[in-house]
């Protein structure tokens, strides 16, 4: 859906988004995350043909930015950071002019502005100013207002942010039900978890692609896969037994924990459980080591400062 | 050109401005005053004692005796009053569609809609082009109205050679059509200026600023060295539609969404 190469935008000579060569593909969400000014929301206005890249190429819904920008516009939807609404006239008519410019035609402006009020209980408020609505309701009506002319892809930039957890539940609610409803998504965010919980796949920029892959790839590139085991005492023996066994790559002693490498926890945790039973372990517990998506990414950040890029 | 993108604009533009007061009374009020305070001077003027004008006081107004063929000094000052007054409406789309279009671009950065509106399949022409629609006709239909209540007023208390001059042949050509074609020059000036900084009031503030040099134009009328025919007013309206043209065009080719989407804090 989505094809990016050597993508480079730069301010003044300075770069906002150097060399980003991505896919995204079709029905997928894709999350970008990045620090501030890591070049996330310019990808998003070159990729929406709002800003023209200094050099690279890139296609999106099968048009070229730069050659075909209108209809690239024609099929993508966009939700920028701040909702930007017209505050004093009515919720309806802020879908309606939209409807509009988006060239949906005139004779099924009232049904879809109709159906997304009432899919996202807007329909009651829709004579109200827009600029009475609470924060979450008038990013809800943002998202709305992206979607209205059925676009290929949809851009989301940080639509969580600024917003209180219950107004930010309800609008991930909403993201996961266009998810499920198979829609391409491009979802820019600072929150992890939030990515984590939406995102088929992630980049991680900062001016230039770190990383992309699954959350759960990104998770095992980084740290591999480990379980702890607790034991009611560790001996040597213990030890002995486990590093004897062919899959287990490391081993390590924390109190009364041994923390163990290997790749496939689900088919090898009963043979590593046998093996310590076997040499007189008694074992309390067996955990497999959680990396939260926030350390994935901070250890990613960090990697690339050292690095020094 | 997609013209029902243009009148999205203009009808979403409307709807906006009119729910600003200050918006509304500048477009219905000062066109009032326009039309009824002249006609309250003309109507005192004309109760003077006719013994109080003489031939020798007619200065400037010779011209409007001589054009029109008056032998009554006082009806030619009226109608040389008459005629200064009229040149309001010829004005007024000048100094009304002001505040509509230098807020017209900066407005959008300032509530933040500019991006996404951008982002939608409208070109720059279409935008420009709906925000100066938009500015312009309320303003002139506000002139036209303000104008014909001033003539209607004005044939029910003032004499025929005052009414004759103010629905001259003349006064409906410039008002007709040199005016509007001002006006859209002035709402052209506006929203480059809008599209150039990035606060509402230095738009409006600097829009006020263009706007007086404009006033210029109206001094020699004022003077009465410039006869008001209707061939004036038609040279003048062939001038206002190439500059009108031009300033739309040039406020198109300047417009940058990059600065603006980037530059703008």
């Amino acid at each position: 859906m989505i094809q990016t190469q050597g993508l480079t935008r730069r301010f003044d000579g300075r770069p906002a988004v150097e060399d980003l060569s991505l896919e995204v593909h079709e029905g997928e969400v894709f999350g970008l995350l990045g620090p501030n000014g890591a070049g996330k929301t310019t990808t998003v206005r070159m990729l929406t043909a709002l800003l023209a890249p200094t050099s690279g190429s890139a296609v999106v819904a099968g048009f070229r930015l730069g050659k075909e920008d209108m209809e690239i516009r024609r099929r993508v939807g966009l939700l920028t950071e701040a909702p930007g609404l017209y505050e004093r006239l009515p919720v309806q008519y802020n879908l309606e002019v939209f409807a509009r410019l988006y060239e949906v035609p005139e004779r099924e402006i009232p049904g879809r502005v109709e159906h997304y009020l009432r899919m996202l209980d807007l329909w009651e408020r829709r004579r109200d100013p827009a600029g009475t609505l609470s924060k979450g309701m008038k990013q809800k009506l943002a998202i709305a207002r992206a979607l209205l002319h059925e676009p290929r892809v949809l851009f989301l930039d940080e639509p969580t942010a600024s917003l209180d957890p219950e107004a930010s539940r309800m609008v991930r609610d909403f993201i996961a039900d266009l998810k499920k409803e198979g829609r391409t998504i491009v979802l820019c965010t600072h929150n992890l978890d939030e990515a984590d919980r939406l995102c088929d796949r992630i980049a991680v920029l900062k001016q230039r692609l770190i990383r992309v892959d699954t959350p759960e790839n990104l998770r095992r590139a980084l740290y591999g896969r480990a379980v702890w085991v607790q034991l009611r005492e560790v001996r040597p023996e213990h030890l002995r037994a486990v590093r004897a066994l062919p899959f287990v790559q490391e081993v390590a002693e924390q109190g009364r924990e041994l923390r163990v490498h290997l790749d496939d926890p689900e088919g090898m945790n009963p043979l590593l459980v046998r093996a310590l039973v076997e040499a007189g372990a008694e074992v309390q517990f067996v955990r497999e080591e959680e990396h939260t998506l926030e350390q994935v990414y901070l250890d990613l950040v960090r990697e690339e400062k050292e690095a020094g890029r | 050109m997609n013209w029902d993108k243009v009148r999205a604009v203009i009808g979403k533009e409307w709807r906006d401005a009119f729910r600003n007061k200050m918006v509304f009374f500048s477009l219905v009020f000062m066109p009032l005053l326009f039309a009824v305070l002249p006609l309250i001077m003309l109507y005192f003027m004309g109760q003077s004692p006719p013994q109080e004008v003489s031939g020798d006081d007619l200065g400037p107004f010779l011209l409007y005796q001589t054009y029109f063929g008056l032998e009554n000094p006082l009806h030619v000052v009226m109608v040389g009053m008459a005629s200064i007054y009229t040149i309001i409406f010829l004005m007024s789309p000048l100094i009304l569609p002001m505040m509509i279009a230098s807020d017209s671009i900066v407005s959008e950065k300032v509530q933040k809609s500019l991006e996404p509106l951008l982002a939608t399949p409208i070109r720059v022409s279409e935008l420009l082009l709906g925000k100066a629609l938009a500015a312009i006709v309320p303003a002139v239909l506000a002139t036209w109205l303000a104008y014909g209540l001033y003539g209607a007023l004005a044939a029910l208390f003032l004499p025929g050679p005052v009414v004759g001059v103010i629905f001259s042949p003349d006064w409906l050509v410039g008002i007709g059509v040199l005016s509007p074609l001002m006006g859209l020059f002035s709402v052209c000036i506006g929203i480059l200026i809008s599209s150039r900084v990035n606060d509402t009031r230095a738009a409006q503030q600097i829009g006020g600023f263009v706007a007086l040099p404009l006033m210029l134009v109206f001094i020699p009328m004022f003077l009465g060295k410039l006869a008001l025919t209707a061939v004036v007013f038609l040279l003048g309206a062939v001038l206002f539609l190439f500059l009108d043209a031009g300033t739309l065009w040039l406020a198109t080719a300047i417009f940058r969404r990059e600065t603006i989407l980037t530059r703008w804090k």
